[in-house]
């Protein structure tokens, strides 16, 4: 049983989870090249145009990046992104989707191939709400 | 001489268990001293505001740091300093704004024992040692000087072969 101590709220925890994943998988990719010799601080800071210690501080947790900030260093580091952002399913939300088709059946989109159109939500009542694709 | 299992069956020590936010699989070995966290929570400084331009708490920066070092390849460098005399085999983690104290049980593993803030170690300058001293006794007060894994980050972090 883990000791209690001070726990974030809900609000700090997705910013906890969200700087932890972008900083985290910077590190790994740049302690990867590192290792591979192919890149080191004071390399990826001349390729970006600042100051070695201000790559230290973004790959140490030390700032708050912005979104070019991180675009940045994820195209310093010859790399690329996935990103996908949902809804919490056991959201007050989520709970009330409906059924979107005509025929009763749940549509799930294809986010990867963006197949079936886009999704729009399609009341704005304060009632559950519910989600149709727009074809 | 007691094992570390036989140290967190006594409640002693416990598996720092990553939080439900923590999306990544845990590859390294970290074990929390029950009284850090007693110190962690009794320290204003480490909750009160925002450290530096990063809009996280010191406090949250232990909590990431714990989960980077448990999930991530290996710690970056600077993250992990053995302390000096390195013979004593006394390791601290550096989260920013923060002073981990602890040791290397094995490689690819951590035991935190105490904890400062950085600030604090600078106009105090005896503080590191009564910390380094901290960790040596839990070490000989649990019986476990046969856990000590003594040398540079590469003894604890070997390179892959």
């Amino acid at each position: 049983m883990p000791s209690s101590r001070r726990q974030p709220d809900a609000r700090r925890k997705t910013l906890l989870k969200l700087s932890g994943q972008i900083e985290g998988q910077l590190r790994d990719i740049y302690a990867r090249k590192h290792e591979a010799g192919e890149i080191n601080q004071t390399v990826l800071a001349a390729k970006l145009g600042v100051d070695r210690s201000a790559i230290n501080r973004r790959l140490s947790g030390r700032s708050n990046m912005t979104i070019e900030t991180i675009a940045d260093l994820i195209w310093g580091l010859d790399s690329d992104f996935d990103l996908k952002i949902f809804e919490r399913v056991g959201s007050v939300k989520n709970s009330g989707l409906t059924p979107g088709g005509s025929d009763g059946q749940v549509v799930t989109p294809d986010v990867k191939t963006n197949v079936g159109g886009v999704l729009t939500p399609a009341t704005a009542s304060s009632g559950p709400r519910t989600l149709t694709f727009a074809s | 001489m007691a094992t570390i299992d036989e140290v967190v069956l006594s409640g002693v020590l416990e598996v720092y268990e990553v939080p439900d936010w923590e999306s990544r699989l845990p590859i390294n070995r970290l074990w929390v001293s029950r009284d850090f966290w007693t110190e962690f929570d009794a320290m204003d400084g480490l909750h009160d505001n925002p450290f530096a331009g990063s809009r996280r708490t010191i406090g949250e920066h232990i909590e990431q740091a714990f989960c980077n070092f448990r999930c991530g390849e290996r710690p970056g460098a600077g993250d992990l300093k053995c302390m000096v005399p390195s013979g004593k085999g006394v390791w601290k983690l550096h989260p920013p704004g923060a002073r981990v104290y602890g040791w290397c049980p094995f490689q690819r593993a951590f035991v935190a024992v105490t904890v400062a803030v950085a600030s604090d170690t600078k106009t105090d300058r005896t503080l590191n040692n009564r910390k380094q001293r901290v960790v040596s006794d839990f070490i000989r007060d649990n019986k476990l000087q046969q856990y000590i894994v003594r040398g540079d980050i590469l003894a604890v972090f070997p390179p892959p072969t």
